[in-house]
Order: structure tokens, then sequence, then C-alpha cells
């Protein structure tokens, strides 16, 4: 017996192309995201100054900066929303992720002086909207340097590990010239969406950024053992010299954490 | 929409010859496009930075995995040959949904803006939806705009090339064209058709798989017209060398 099976394409959709979508004007300005920021942080009312800019994008990340640099005595400064109405985060959010419902971008200053400013980004931004996100959120703060930490799915890469010293990589624009304590990420390995948008535009606007790449085997904060893979980083530039939690402060937080797994969540078994 | 790499850098692309891929079937033209880059040694000059092109950020493919410096590769990046007065687009990452009429739209007007001479537009059909009569002859075929028209009789006399066959069956406008698998191919055309824009459309019908072959065969024909010797290892051969750490890069 033979089957007719049509062809199928990873680079296009086939028979798509054809199709009417033109939506795009009206997706995109309905997607722009919205920032907010606090007067006392608005020099000239539009844009913020700081000496670095840490984005955390997803669970992982999220969840190793909140362990580490964030603390009670940390404000939150600023947030971006999705220009969604329906998805409008509050101010009046928790910090922790520990409902589904909790999808929110924070702007933290870890200390008084809004020098370092850390931008939490837990929602979900669609592809297409990510550009917009990057362009409003990077126009808006102005920093003299930009850390990236972001996340990448095990299986979704084509990597030779040696071990776990091998489960974090770097990616750079061109005008960050610290130097790099681990591996580039190999090609041909990429990363897309947020942290890809928001890379892109330090490269093409010559702001020196860095983006580690934490190579991950889920994307959820299963155990607290999951965001030591970012655990290197404490000892280096530019993460090393800013105001840490105490080890018991952040054993503390990891112990009072709501793990939770949202795979488990939506299935039947118990 | 496009940005140089250098703050105060002025490029001057007018009356260059310009080359881009279309996101297609088994990426032919992508990877003829890092063939191009990696043969004639092309520098990098500027990027497209637009919101209908997705991001996507990775290491620099054209040096083997062995030795990362560490380069930034974005999802659409601008090349410049002045010898050859070429200006290559490499795109690796799709196109936003809903925002391929608006690419075209805005590749169109850069176009205009920066007057170039020419358009040459690589890309790939899907061979299982080939004709009796393409079947028969190779996987090669070109497409011209109106505004290129006086290349048929260079193309077919001199070079022997096949012209893309008419579909019949259904009635169908100029600028109307079949091609399965092009991704944005035909929009781009109708859209440069429109706008008197001068293209020329390479394409090879492929199936998926490893796609290099087809890549070879695109830029053969290309430097055949074109001329341009692309080994930058020995400049009297025409023969293509690969990348020895020859990655895809790009985002599917």
């Amino acid at each position: 017996m033979w089957e007719v099976v049509y062809p199928t394409s990873r680079a296009v959709e086939l028979g798509a192309e054809d199709d009417e979508e033109e939506k795009c004007m009206f997706q995109s300005n309905f997607t722009t995201p919205i920032v907010r920021l606090s007067h006392e942080l608005q020099s000239d009312g539009k844009t913020v100054s700081c000496k670095l800019l840490v984005l955390a994008f997803e669970r992982i990340s999220t969840t190793f900066i909140e362990a580490h640099f964030l603390n009670n005595e940390s404000q939150i400064v600023g947030l971006v929303s999705s220009g969604n109405m329906k998805e409008e985060c509050t101010i009046t959010n928790s910090l922790r992720q520990t409902a589904s419902s909790d999808k929110t971008c924070f702007m933290h200053s870890a200390d008084g002086s809004h020098e370092v400013l850390f931008c939490q980004s837990k929602i979900d931004v669609s592809p297409e909207a990510c550009h917009n996100w990057a362009n409003e959120v990077l126009s808006c703060i102005k920093a003299d340097k930009i850390l990236i930490l972001s996340t990448l799915p095990a299986s979704v890469c084509s990597l030779n590990c040696d071990g776990d010293s091998d489960r974090m990589f770097a990616l750079k624009t061109e005008s960050w010239k610290t130097k790099i304590d681990c591996k580039f990420l190999p090609s041909p390995n990429i990363v897309a969406n947020l942290p890809a948008a928001a890379l892109t535009y330090c490269q093409i606007f010559h702001i020196p950024a860095v983006m580690y790449v934490g190579v991950t085997a889920t994307d959820s904060v299963v155990d607290s053992s999951v965001i030591e893979i970012f655990n290197g980083l404490l000892e280096c530039e530019p993460l090393k010299d800013l105001p840490k939690r105490s080890e018991t402060e952040t054993a503390e937080f990891l112990k009072s954490m709501k793990i939770i797994c949202p795979h488990l969540e939506s299935n039947m078994y118990m | 929409m496009f940005v140089p790499c250098a703050k105060e850098n002025d490029v001057i692309f007018e009356g260059y010859s310009l080359i881009l891929p279309a996101i297609s079937i088994g990426n032919v033209g992508q990877l003829a496009i890092d063939l191009l880059i990696y043969n004639l040694d092309l520098k990098q000059v500027g990027y497209l930075y637009d919101s209908s092109i997705l991001p996507l950020v990775g290491n620099d493919p054209f040096t083997s995995p062995k030795i990362q410096q560490g380069n930034l590769v974005t999802s659409a990046e601008v090349y410049k040959c002045d010898e050859k007065k070429l200006v290559v687009v490499q795109l690796r990452a799709p196109l936003a949904k809903g925002c391929r009429q608006i690419f075209c739209d805005r590749i169109v007007r850069w176009i205009k803006e920066c007057r170039i001479k020419q358009t040459v537009l690589l890309t790939s059909c899907i061979a299982s939806e080939r004709l009796d009569s393409q079947i028969q002859s190779g996987p090669f075929r070109y497409l011209l705009s109106p505004e290129t028209q006086h290349l048929n009789e260079i193309f077919q006399k001199n070079f022997n090339w096949r012209c893309l066959e008419e579909r019949n069956g259904e009635e169908r406008s100029e600028s109307d064209v079949f091609l399965p698998g092009g991704g944005v191919s035909k929009r781009f055309y109708k859209t440069c058709c429109r706008e008197n824009i001068p293209l020329v459309t390479l394409l090879v019908f492929c199936a998926e798989g490893d796609n290099i072959p087809d890549a070879m065969i695109l830029l053969y024909f290309v430097n055949i017209w074109l001329q341009m010797k692309v080994n930058k290892h020995d400049a009297a051969s025409d023969k293509l060398q690969m990348n020895k750490g020859e990655n895809r890069l790009s985002s599917f």
C-alpha cells in the first residue's frame, strides 16, 4: 500500500504563502508594549539612565536574580505591560511567579541609587511583538552596559557537552569589551524571541551587552538546583560587585519558593 | 530599515546589484548567500532592522566551531563588495506572520531610496510540484520582472537557461506566478512588478534535506551571469568552496 505524503519544510509554511494575513499594522500597534517608570527615576520625563541593566527572561533566569539580588527592600521602579488591556499587569502583583496568572515584567532597583536596574520579564511575548518590546524598553532605559540572562532547552540545542561547565554559553555585542569567562554559544545554535530582540538592539545601536544562555533540561523551576546554572556569574563582571543576598537568605528564599511545574499541572495523573 | 554598522558610516549603494534570499524550501537561497559571503569574503556594512523580521542571534557561522571569536550574527545583515558593485542581504529568520507584504514594501522602498541598479532574488520551489515537462530538464529556472525583460535574450541564447514555465488552466495576470514553497518570493515578485523594480528571480526545484548542493547549483548559475569569480582562494577558479565550519544558522 502506498501513501501520498505531502512535503514539509523547515523553512516555510507550505501553502501559506498566498494567505492574506495583512493584520500586521493592527497587530503591531496592538502589541506595542507600554513602559511605565517611576517619576524619581526619570531624568527628562521619558528616559532613564543607569550603569547596568540586567534583563532576565523567563522563569529560571528571573528566579536566579530574585534568589541572589532582590529582597524585600528592592523597589519596583517600573513595569512593562503588553499593551493588551486584557493582559495588563498591575503593580500590586506578587514578585514570585507562583501562579500562572502572575505573568509580569517589573523593573527593580536593588539599592536606592538606581544605578543598577533589574528587568524581570516573566511575560509571554509573541515572536512578532519582540521587536517592538525591545525597541520600546531599551529606548526608555539608557544603560551603559546590559546583561541578558536567558535559557535554551537542551532538546533544541546541538551541543557536545562535557559536563556542567558546558551548560552556560555567551553571546556578546561588538561593543562589549569585558572578558567573558565561558564559551561562546557554538554555531549552529541560535537564540530567538525577546532575548534575541534585546541583544540585536544592543548590537545595532552600539550598546555594550552580553547574553548568558543556560542550556537546561526544563524550562520550569522544578527545584532550586536548576538556577545554579548561572552561579558562575556571581563571581564575574558585571554581577560580582553588586550587593547580594547572603547565602542564608538565598537558601531561605529557595526553600520558601513554591515550586511549580506547569507541565504537571495540566495532566491527569497524581 | 537599513542601519549602518558604524555610526558615522554613510553607505552608498547607487548603481549596485542587490542579491537577497527568499526564505524558501530547503533554505536554498539563504545557503547560497552564505556561500557567496564566504567565497567573496564580503564585508558587513549594516543591518536590516525591522519589525517584519523575527529576531535571532547566534555566533559567527563563518569561523570554525573551534575558533569562536564571539562575533554576533543577527537575523538580517547587509554586506557589500565595492569591486563587484554588489550589495548582499542575508536573512536568517522567518518573517513575522502577517508582515510579508510590509516586508516587501519596505525592501522595495529601500531599493528605490538607494538607487539599486537591479535586484536578484535567490529562491527555491518544491520539486514535487513540477510539471512533467519540468521534470525532464534541470532544476534551475529564472523569472524576470517587466523591467528586466531585456535579459531574456542573454539568458536563453548565451546561457541556454530556461524561463520558469507558465501554468495553464487558470486565467492569470502577468504578475501571477506559481512558486510553491518559495515563501515570500511570489509576493516580492508582484511588488517589484507593481513598483517597476528590475528584478531577476533565480530558483531551483528541490526537496527538503541536505540542500547545500542545491545552493551550489543556484550560485553556480548566478556566477555565470554576474561573473563574480566566487573563490577567495583562487581568483581564476570558478569552483565554490564550502566553509569548513559550514553551519546552518537559520531559524525554522
